[in-house]
């Protein structure tokens, strides 16, 4: 289900997506998130490029797409599997959010790439806390996000395991990937898919930027997977388990423990138990 | 309150809330038919912290001492947020800054992590590292003193 005021659907192009620089710009519709785009064949990492371009200072919303990265990466250096057939994409913000709610663009951003995926595939994405996208408890969007001094620019990575081939996703037992085109039967277009991302990321953004910081939550809230579930967060300050309540003001997850006691969670890998 | 004396979900949010705002780690009420234990995740002020990891890690003096002449001028550069502390780009990666190294304004000196937001903390003045106050992949308070710079230009 998607909440009210959905686009017009965009049924995209036919069998044939038009996955391209070009393809992306056409008809986009938005006015900063993705006016100008590098688009690359071959990329270390769309990131680490984003960050460079912030860092002198090139326009807000420019974006960095590459076909395949060579070095992608996850939380805590981990690697991040992308090949051909994926959306691996940085977007370069300039939020003017002070450094405690600028994490508040990454919730956003794993609203707007749920959105995406429900209006232009149909699946059910919820998002983990704090931006993760899942469909059927599997992870199908990873998002990773790069800030400068005082949070004056922001980059948001985002992967989409589209059109991934099965072989090609992590085998992880303890965070299970899917692709888009294995949950469907079928590939994804992924120009379809991309520009509806990039608009839903600019709604989600102005509205954030233009303090509302709560209806972004409240749309974070509408998709989230983790409320209301029991879950373990490992911590760098160790585990943590118990029922996840809400999120504050800050994005940081509270989860109230057996002994009730309410912790805030800031960073860490949380996992739902089976149970409960 | 509700009737019953138990807190309701609003009521504890407002508690959380109040508490989040607040500089405090933690806030106990202990009223007749209610007690609860708010207890952020990063508690430690960077007092309380440091003195902590001073017993875990005997490498780091930091504990508050009467402050002699030479360290009454070292500047601290303080996290702007709550998150992880992190000293290099990627756990496999050199660290940002050594102690006894010299920085420049700007110059990238950690990382702090919150909500999968990897945010570069900046050194605000040109000197030299005398001293790394917090430890590699742990949780800081906002305010906390992560560095201390020597400024004076012996010092650099």
């Amino acid at each position: 289900m998607t909440d009210g005021g959905a686009p017009r659907p965009d049924l995209g192009t036919g069998p044939i997506e038009d996955y391209t620089r070009e393809g992306i710009a056409e008809n986009l519709g938005t006015r900063i998130i993705g006016r100008y785009i590098r688009w690359h064949e071959v990329l270390p990492s769309t990131s680490d490029l984003a960050m460079s371009l912030a860092e002198i200072q090139v326009p807000e919303g420019t974006i960095v797409v590459a076909e395949e990265q060579t070095a992608g990466r996850g939380r805590l250096g981990r690697p991040w599997a992308s090949p051909r057939g994926g959306v691996w994409l940085s977007v370069i913000l300039r939020p003017g959010l002070p450094p405690p709610r600028a994490p508040l663009v990454g919730l956003a951003a794993a609203v707007a790439a749920a959105r995406a995926i429900r209006t232009t595939t149909g699946l059910l994405a919820r998002v983990k806390w704090p931006n993760d996208v899942l469909v059927d408890g599997r992870k199908v969007v990873g998002i990773l996000l790069d800030a400068g001094p005082g949070a004056e620019w922001v980059v948001v990575g985002v992967g989409i395991n589209a059109n991934v081939p099965r072989s090609a996703l992590p085998a992880d037992a303890q965070s299970p990937a899917a692709s888009l085109q294995d949950l469907l039967g079928g590939p994804v277009d992924r120009g379809v898919l991309v520009r509806a991302l990039l608009r839903e990321l600019e709604r989600g953004y102005e509205e954030l930027r233009a303090g509302g910081a709560a209806s972004a939550l409240r749309r974070w809230r509408e998709m989230a997977d983790t409320l209301g579930r029991i879950v373990r967060v490992e911590t760098p300050a160790g585990a943590i388990e118990g029922m996840a309540l809400d999120v504050d003001d800050a994005g940081a997850l509270l989860v109230r423990r057996r002994d009730g006691e309410v912790h805030r969670v800031i960073a860490g890998d949380v996992k739902v138990r089976a149970v409960g | 309150m509700s009737q019953e004396g138990r807190l309701d979900l609003e009521e504890i949010r407002a508690l959380i809330r109040l508490a989040t705002e607040a500089e405090i780690t933690e806030l106990f009420v202990d009223a007749p038919h209610v007690k609860v234990r708010i207890t952020k995740a990063n508690s430690g002020s960077a007092v309380s912290g440091v003195a902590r990891r001073d017993a875990a890690a005997p490498e780091t003096h930091a504990r508050e001492e009467p402050a002699a002449s030479a360290e009454a001028r070292y500047v601290p550069i303080v996290a702007p947020m709550v998150g992880t502390f992190y000293r290099a780009p990627k756990p496999d990666a050199p660290p940002f800054v050594t102690e006894g190294d010299t920085v420049q304004p700007g110059q990238v000196v950690c990382i702090l992590e919150a909500m999968k937001l990897f945010n570069e903390i900046t050194s605000e003045v040109a000197g030299r590292i005398v001293r790394i106050l917090v430890e590699n992949g742990t949780p800081v308070e906002y305010g906390q003193p992560l560095f201390l710079v020597d400024p004076s230009p012996a010092g650099a």
